[in-house]
Parts: C-alpha cells; structure tokens; sequence
C-alpha cells in the first residue's frame, strides 16, 4: 500500500533526489543509500523507518547537512546542500537545523540552560529571554535550568534537548531514534512534546526510529529498506506500520495468519 | 599476553608517539649534561694539566705552576746536577699588561721550552722567538685580531717597565694555554725570564733513558731537601712526576668543574621531574581510553596480575626505545655543542666526545625507569577497572578531582617551604642558610604540585574570564578546568621550568646589584683612567671620556713623581678637593681629601715604606698623612701637588689621569668598553675601579646564566611536549562531545581556535605562576648568598627575561595545539556521533 505524497500541496521543508552515500571503495565498500527520491512537507511530523542497515540514519544526516551525498541532490528548502562546503554546511545547521540524538549528547560541562543556548551563542545571536522561559516552561523543565546534565533524569535531558533545537526557531528539527534511551513514560512525553510542537508552532520534524509505536505519533512514515524508499504511509496507526515492515522482513514467517 | 602486548603496541602506535617523545626528550637531556661535563673535564685537562704531561718530572712551587711564588733562581741548575736527569728547563711565565688593537688587556707569557721535546706549542706560521722583543702569539687571538706577522705590542711588565714586542710567529697551543682564555705570548727563555722577573715558575724535567720517572723524582726530592732548598713549610717546593703534576692541577681546576656538574645534575634532575609528569600524564589518559579493552581482556579471563604485567611490558617497551632514541639524541647533541662551544673555548675543539659506557648506560637506565614508574600508578588503576566496563554504554571520563587531603597537604607543604625560604633568605645565614633556603625552595615546588588542581582552575576560569562570552573562549575555559589534576599537570610543568628560569635571572639580578653596593664601597672610584708613569693623557681622550654618555662626573688631574729616595719613588695626581668628592664615593670625613692628607694605593705605601694612618715625610710637604685607598695613584690637593713640585717631584702639567663615576643606571661592561675606547691609542693606559670589578662579576655571571637558561631550556621544551600530549588526549576523549558541537553549528576555525585558547589558558597559568614565584625563589636566593656581605639586597626583576618567558609560554601554547587542532577539525561529525 504506497501512498505517493502529494508534494504540490505545502511547502518542502526538505528533499532529496536520485540521493546516493557510499562508503568505503573497491571491496569494501557499503552503498547505504541507493538512488533515494523523496520530498518532506514543511509543517509536518514525518517518521522515516526501516531495518537496520536499511539506511534511515543516513537519509537523515544527509538531509541534515551532517554528512555529503556521493551522487544526486539533497535540499533543505530552497538550498542545495550538494553544492555547500564544510563552512557553509555548518553554518547551515547551526540556523536552520535543530538535532535531537539517541543519547541525548548534551554538554556536560555545562548547565541546561547553557546548553540550549549553546548554538545561539555559536552564532553570536541573543538569546530571546522570554522566549526561552516560555519553552522551558512547556517542556516543564523550567525549574531544572541551572542544573547541570549528570543531575538530570533521561526524559529530562531529552527535554532539554528538545529545547536545545527549538529554541533557534529552525526550518526542521532532526530527531535520530529520540526515545531509544528513554522509559516507555518519558518516551510517551517526548514523542508528544515532538508531536505538540508541530501542531501548535508549526514546526517541521524528522525522525528516524525502528519502534512502530513512536512512529505512529508521526503525520506520515516513509520507510526504507538497502537504501532505498519501499513503502509511504500517510496518518499511520501501529497496526498499519508493523504490517509494512513485516513486508520488508526477509526472513520467512513461520505462520502465515489467514 | 605477549602476542596481545606485541599486537597492542602496532595498532596503538600514535598513541605512544606522546610519551616517547617526552622520554626522548628527557634522557636526551641527561645525556647532555653527563657529556658536557665529561667533555668540559677533558677540554679542562688538556688546557690546564696536558703540559705536564711532557715532563717527568716537574718542580713547582704551586699545583697552577704559574709563578705565584717563583723557585729560588739556582734550583733548575741544582736539578741538572741530580744524576738521571737529561734536561732541566726552567720555565718562566707571568702576567703582562699588552696594547692590543681592541685595547689593553691581562696577557700570559711563558717561555719556550730550549728542549724540544717540552715544547707545548707548534709553530704553524713565521718562526719560534728566540732573541730579543720577539714573540709569538696564539693563534686564537691571531685569527680574532687579524694579527700579522712583524706587529709591535706595547707591553708592560708586572713591575711596570715599558717594552716592545715582535710577533715572529703563531703557534697552536692546542688549548693548552692558560686558563681563563687569557691571550698567550711565546718568547725565548731569556726574554720570559727579563719580562717576569727573573725567577722560573716551574722547572720542568725530562729523564736519561733508563731512567724512571718516579726513581728520579725521588731523587730531586731528596737532592733538593739535602742541599737545603726544599723551602720550608710557606713555601715549599713540590716536586711531582709529569702525571702527578697534571692530575695535581686538574684537581685544582675541576673543583669547579664538579660543581658546575653537579648544578648541571640538578637541572637533569628537574627535566626528568617534568617528564615524569607529562608522561604519567600521558599513561594516564591512554589507560582511561583503553579501559574498555582493559576490561575486555579482564571479561575473557585475564587476571589483574596478567592486565597489570602485559601493560607494564607495553610501557617498558615504550621506554626502552625511546631512552635509545634519546641517548643517540643526546650524543648528537653533544657533538653540537662541543662544535659550537669551541668557538669559545678552543681547548674543547678536537678534545673529542670522551664517551663512556657509564655516560651511556646510565641515561638510558634512567630513561626505561622513568617511563616504568610514571606509569605505575595508572596502569595500577587501570587494572581496576571492572570486567563489566567492557559491556557497558560508553560514558564520559570522570573528571578526576582533587581529594581534600591533598589540598590540605598542600597548603601546608607550601607554607613550609615558605618558612625554610624565609629563614634561608634573613636570620640564617652562609652555607646553612643557602641549604635551608633551597630545600625550602624545593618544598614549595612540591606544595605547588599538590595544590596545583585547586589553584590552576581558579586562575584558568580568572583568566578566561577575559573572553566574555565568545563561545570558543567559554568552550576553551570549560574544557580546561574539567579535569582539573590533569590542568594542575599541564600547568605546573610548564612551570617548573619558568620558575627556575625567573629564579636564575631575579638571582643574578638582584646578587649582582647587591655586589655593586658593596664593591662601591671598597672602591669609591667608579673608574680611574691613568696614564703611565711620565706619560699624559691626550686632550682629546680627556674631553672623550667627560662627554660619554655614561660619564655622571670626570676630574682630569695633573700628576708628578715624587723621590722619595735611592730606591723609591711615588706617583702623585693633584685633585681639587670639591671636584675630587664629586667622583669620590666614600663620603667618610676621615678618607677625604684635604691639604696634608694623601690618599695612597698600596703600590705606594709599599714605595713609602709606611702604613695607612701613618704620617710620612716628603720633600715639599713635612707631613703628610697617608690614607690607604683604592686609588690609582696617591692623590693630594692641589695646593700639596704643587709643594711638591716645588720640592722637586718630577712631571709636566699635562693630564696624568682621568676620575670618573658612572651614572646609576650605567651598564658596568658597556661603560667599561667605551672608556677603554676612549684611550686605545695611549700605550700602558691602566683602567681600573668599581666598573671593572663589576663588570667582571657580570661577565662572569652572565656566562653562568647562559648556560643555565639552555640547560633549562630542554625543561621548558618537555613542558611544551606536555601541553601538546594534554591536548590531544583531551580531544580523543572528548571526540563525541566535539561532534556534537560541531554538530550543532561549531565550525572547525571555532574549533580549532578553542583547542589554541585551551592551550594558552593552560601555559599562562603556567607561565605567569612561574614568573611569581621565581622571582619570590630568585630573591630569596640572592639574600641567602649575598646577604652576610651586603645589607641590602634590592629586588632586581629582569623583565626582558620575563617578557621572553611569558611570550615563549604564549608561543609553546599555540604550537601545541595546533596537531590537536587539526585532528580535532578532521573528525567528521557524523562518525563519531553514531552509537557504539
């Protein structure tokens, strides 16, 4: 069941053509994406999923900026991102592109506020007070901001992290398995900050996990399997989305339900 | 264990480039000082005892034979007569004051040996002197005065007779000339024995074939004491075999030597402390890195003991190359320096490397112990890990923090050693007092060691504070201080180094303006330029000298020579009074000059015949008191100047001297060369006074002080090595963090220029705690070793010296960090971002 997104409609926040990342050469080498088309609307919440070794981390940090396509184009808006250089690429993500990682990777010399304001200060810009109060105070972290990551729990550092991305006002926010460290509550809180924040500031968010539950938060799931796009699911329920894996599982069933 | 050491070491080949490097630096260095000494021991010996070595025998009146106490002038003839013995050369050598074209200098002069086979010198242009006036000269000042052959010297001799030499030829002494670098004359035997008055410094021996050189000297010996001229016990004859008489005087000399050596061990000492450091440094962050290997290894069986040994191996590995490296560095070295330094010292030039099996045993020795116990501690811990680590999330490195123990320790071992620096530098005073003030001076060091991971993150943040908010100056000040015993040890290294450096120059500063207080005191004439005696100074030098700008006052007085009778005469310069205090520096009434009243040099007094205080009876003036003073010739009144001309002193009115005094802020050997300038072409012209006592003394020290900073140099270079490793291990350890920076928008220049501010936050607080306290060291010092001669010892800081130091630390500071720099900046972003 593959449901061709209608780009026409929306903005793209984010895009890739004929998208190719091989690693490594000769023998050795590893074609984690393999020719990928795919166009991300802005404003929306969209999962990208796959097995593992289907190259989903890989789209991801393309479209990012973090790492350089081998072949075809990747977009973020109106920008060729092909066509950038390290300087150029890293002053792009420091504007316009907000991370969430697996592992939270806060800083840990500094305390929670620090850290969200860690890529303003990269750039030089002030930091808008009340606009920083306002997030911390709907992430609910409000009264955790002088403290330091180590003295935080995992859902709150995420939080914190979360906050990190927004705060900037990015074009999307980039989010690499966000609940894979966390406990099924604090996972729950995060996926709804992530969902909320789309909803109601209009955010755009991509995010890679392998856990159906999560991407069922998500507008739309795009799944990949040996680097290429199989399967696009608009409003997806858990049900819908293990079904379309199950499809990608190479391995044989042992029993077919009838 | 061994083929998983063996296989350890190839794959983690760059992480050991750090510490080898460290050790090669090190043992390099002790190399260094160990061959140094060697060589200059062996340059010491050539220059000063190979003559001997001529001889068989050799009859001296001191271990130097340089004629400070002549042999009674019939002793060579009384040798000949002693059967076995083939030759009996006596030997005559002094002092003579020569005009050379750069001025008037202190020259050695010695005879040439009738016996060819005594000869020390080689002719290597012209011919040997062998009548009247004629010379040769060395062939180091040949070759630095451009000499040629047939040149006329003015010389005077020691009892002031005026004569002419002239050079017949050159000789190579082959660095066996006097020591202290003295240029050195060649004549025949007669003309040495006019010029040094007549009685020989030594007799030198040679044997009939057959003869032992033992047996005959015990037979001088004996033939000497029978006939009576053994001299008694004030001055006794030694009578000593050639080998004897060398290592006789090598003793004297090497005296020196050793305590130069042992100065030059210490500071070996402080370069392996500071390797020690950065090294257990080093062994200590390559461990944290691999204590997931470490627990690997324990998961799959290995006992603690078995992790223990095989990471001992590695380091011992590690330690026994890189000493080898270092030992073949340090001889290269030496080779170096010995070229360079025969530049200065000819006697160094073809005195070959003199290596030892100990030289290079040692070094080496120390090298592989060193790396061994700089790596005892963390490989210990290292061996703690837990087997589990290996299966765990990676996670940040532990910021290691001080135990409060060891800060308070630390507190009280500095305040210790202030108190041994305290009471070494006022009450106690002399060797005890020096002792105690440098072994507190070494406590305190040790204090700063233990308290550093308080104190350097304190002046780091202090610092960094100056950054405001640019983000690589934050980033670069967080980084600095996370790990605070690993800041303290960068840090202190660097310091330890600079300390010592300030400590030298705030010593020689200060020691040397506490000297010139008291040198001023014994001789209140800065400088005193005098014509010989009959002769004048010319009106042009006159007006020259009175116009230096380092002159503050000059009095140019007329002198006469007073008969005093038969025998004896006085040379007397006439002063006015008011004119004459104003060069004059003791203002006690009782040494001033006035009508009847004679400041006298002992020269004089001994022409007189009288004492200081005494009162004395010349022609023209029936009483006059004599003062003895430090002057260059007695000095009256003019008003007593011309009553004694008037009682028939001899000379014209022309300028017999010139009385200067120096401004205050005169560099004493700068001063003393422009004055000298000033009279070059006055043959005999003596210049002497509290100025070349000075600068002397500077010269001297300035010489030490070279050598001290290059010494310590090698620390400051080891030190630097330190900042580099800390760098780079930081980054390895903080590779995810800086991904995630730069991740999130930190471009590589930012990067790149935080790893620079790191660093240079690091070697500031190295740098500048350094300058502190060695100036506080430095002064300590100079009361410790001049304060029971001067009672004041003012605080000299050289800031030319701490400026370099500061900009050498800034400098250190950013070459360190430019390798980690572009390792940091080379990491893609997303490879270390990805989960294990």
């Amino acid at each position: 069941m593959q449901n061709t997104p209608d780009t026409s409609l929306g903005l793209t926040v984010a895009s890739a053509e004929g998208l190719v990342k091989v690693y490594g050469s000769g023998e050795t080498a590893v074609r984690a994406l393999d020719g990928v088309d795919v166009a991300f609307e802005r404003g929306r919440f969209t999962a990208i999923m796959g097995p593992s070794g289907s190259g989903k981390s890989t789209l991801l940090h393309c479209l990012a900026g973090l790492d350089t396509a081998t072949a075809g184009r990747v977009r973020l808006g109106d920008t060729d991102l092909t066509e950038l250089g390290d300087t150029a690429l890293t002053l792009l993500r420091r504007e316009r592109v907000g991370f969430v990682f697996q592992s939270f990777n806060l800083l840990p010399a500094l305390t929670a506020e620090q850290n969200i304001t860690f890529p303003l200060e990269l750039a030089g810009r002030r930091v808008d007070a009340a606009r920083l109060a306002a997030l911390a105070d709907r992430l609910g972290i409000a009264d955790r901001l002088r403290h330091r990551p180590d003295e935080l729990s995992g859902g709150q550092q995420q939080r914190v992290a979360i906050a990190r991305a927004l705060l900037p006002g990015p074009d999307v926010v980039v989010a690499d398995e966000p609940t894979g460290n966390l406990d099924s509550r604090s996972g729950a809180e995060v996926l709804g900050l992530l969902r909320s924040s789309v909803r109601e500031l209009g955010q755009s968010v991509l995010m890679v996990t392998h856990d159906a539950g999560a991407a069922a938060y998500a507008d739309r799931v795009v799944l990949l399997a040996d680097g290429r796009v199989v399967s696009d699911l608009v409003d997806p329920t858990p049900d819908r989305v293990l079904a379309a894996l199950r499809l990608l599982d190479p391995r044989p069933t042992v029993e077919v339900a009838r | 264990m061994r083929k998983l050491v063996a296989a350890e070491i190839r794959r983690g080949r760059r992480r050991v480039v750090a510490p080898a490097v460290a050790i090669v630096i090190a043992v390099a260095f002790v190399t260094l000082t160990l061959g140094a000494t060697s060589a200059i021991k062996a340059a010491l010996f050539r220059q000063v005892a190979s003559r001997a070595t001529l001889s068989d025998v050799v009859v001296s009146d001191s271990p130097s034979g340089r004629g400070s106490y002549p042999l009674p002038a019939a002793v060579a003839a009384r040798i000949a007569a002693v059967p076995g013995v083939r030759t009996a050369e006596p030997v005559h050598s002094g002092l003579l004051q020569v005009t050379w074209s750069d001025g008037e200098d202190w020259t050695s002069l010695a005879s040439v040996p009738a016996e060819p086979a005594l000869r020390w010198m080689r002719s290597t242009a012209g011919r040997l002197p062998t009548g009247p006036g004629e010379v040769a000269v060395d062939d180091g000042t040949a070759r630095d005065l451009a000499l040629p052959l047939g040149t006329t010297l003015d010389v005077r001799t020691d009892d002031g007779r005026a004569e002419k030499a002239t050079v017949v030829g050159i000789v190579s002494t082959n660095g066996a000339t006097a020591v202290g670098g003295l240029r050195t004359l060649v004549a025949a035997p007669a003309v040495a024995a006019a010029w040094t008055g007549g009685r020989p410094a030594e007799v030198d021996v040679l044997a009939a074939p057959g003869v032992g050189a033992d047996a005959l000297r015990d037979r001088i010996d004996a033939a000497l004491t029978a006939a009576g001229v053994r001299g008694d016990s004030e001055s006794a004859l030694a009578v000593r075999t050639g080998a004897q008489e060398a290592a006789a005087r090598t003793e004297e000399f090497s005296q020196g030597v050793d305590v130069l050596g042992g100065i030059t061990t210490a500071f070996a000492g402080i370069a392996l402390l500071v390797a020690t450091i950065v090294i257990g440094n080093t062994f200590t962050a390559i461990f944290a890195q691999r204590a997931r290997s470490l627990a690997l290894l324990r998961c799959v069986g290995a006992t603690r003991r078995q992790v223990f040994r095989a990471v001992l191996a590695e380091t011992a590995a590690v330690g026994i190359v890189a000493s080898f490296a270092g030992v073949l560095a340090g001889i290269g070295l030496i080779a170096v320096g010995v070229a360079v330094l025969s530049h200065f010292v000819p006697a160094l030039a073809g005195a070959g490397l003199g290596l030892t099996p100990t030289m290079l045993g040692v070094p080496f020795a120390v090298g592989v112990l060193v790396s061994l116990v700089a790596a005892l501690v963390p490989a210990r811990r290292a061996t703690r890990v837990a087997p589990l680590a290996a299966l765990r999330p990676l996670d940040v490195a532990a910021a290691r923090r001080a135990s409060r123990v060891r800060v308070v320790l630390g507190v009280l071992v500095v305040l210790l050693g202030v108190g041994g620096l305290a009471l070494g530098a006022g009450p106690l005073s002399g060797q005890a007092g020096l002792l105690v003030g440098m072994a507190g001076g070494a406590v305190t060091l040790l204090g700063m060691l233990l308290m550093g991971p308080v104190v350097v993150p304190v002046l780091v943040r202090l610092l960094g504070r100056t950054t405001g908010r640019w983000v690589p100056g934050r980033v670069a000040v967080t980084n600095a201080v996370r790990n605070p015993v690993r800041a303290a040890s960068t840090s202190v290294a660097l310091f330890v180094g600079v300390s010592l450096v300030t400590m030298m120059g705030v010593a020689a500063g200060s020691a040397s303006a506490a000297t010139e207080t008291v040198l001023q005191k014994d001789f209140p004439l800065d400088l005193a330029v005098a014509a010989p005696r009959g002769g004048t100074l010319p009106a042009s030098a006159v007006t020259g000298l009175g116009a230096l700008p380092g002159t503050q006052a000059a009095v140019a007085v007329p002198g006469a020579t007073v008969r005093v009778d038969a025998a004896h005469q006085l040379d007397v310069v006439g002063a006015d009074p008011a004119a004459f205090a104003a060069v004059w520096r003791d203002t006690d009434p009782a040494h001033g000059l006035r009508d009847g009243v004679a400041l006298v040099p002992w020269e004089g007094l001994e022409q007189l015949g009288a004492k200081g205080g005494a009162t004395v009876r010349l022609p023209g003036l029936p009483a006059l008191r004599v003062v003895r003073a430090e002057v260059p010739a007695a000095v009256v009144t003019t008003g007593d100047l011309a009553r004694l001309r008037a009682g028939g002193a001899t000379g014209g009115t022309g300028v017999r001297a010139v009385l200067l005094r120096a401004r205050p802020d005169v560099v004493p050997s700068a001063y003393r060369t422009s004055v000298r300038q000033q009279v070059t072409g006055v043959p005999g012209t003596r210049t002497e006074g509290s100025i070349t006592q000075r600068a002397e003394v500077d010269d001297a020290v300035s010489v030490v002080l070279r050598i001290v900073i290059g010494l310590l140099g090698a620390a400051v270079l080891i030190a630097v090595v330190g900042i580099a490793n800390t760098l780079s291990l930081s980054v390895l350890e903080r590779s995810r963090e800086l991904a995630v920076q730069r991740a999130l928008g930190m471009t590589r220049r930012q990067l790149r220029t935080s790893l620079t501010v790191e660093a240079l936050l690091l070697a500031v607080v190295g740098a500048v705690l350094g300058v502190v306290l060695g100036t506080g060291y430095g002064w300590a010092g100079a009361r410790a070793l001049v304060g029971s001669v001067s009672a004041s010892v003012p605080l000299v800081v050289p800031w030319g010296l701490v400026g370099a130091m500061t900009a050498v630390a800034l400098a250190a500071g950013a070459l360190a960090s430019v390798l980690p720099g572009r390792r940091a900046a080379r990491m893609a972003p997303v490879a270390a971002l990805a989960s294990e």
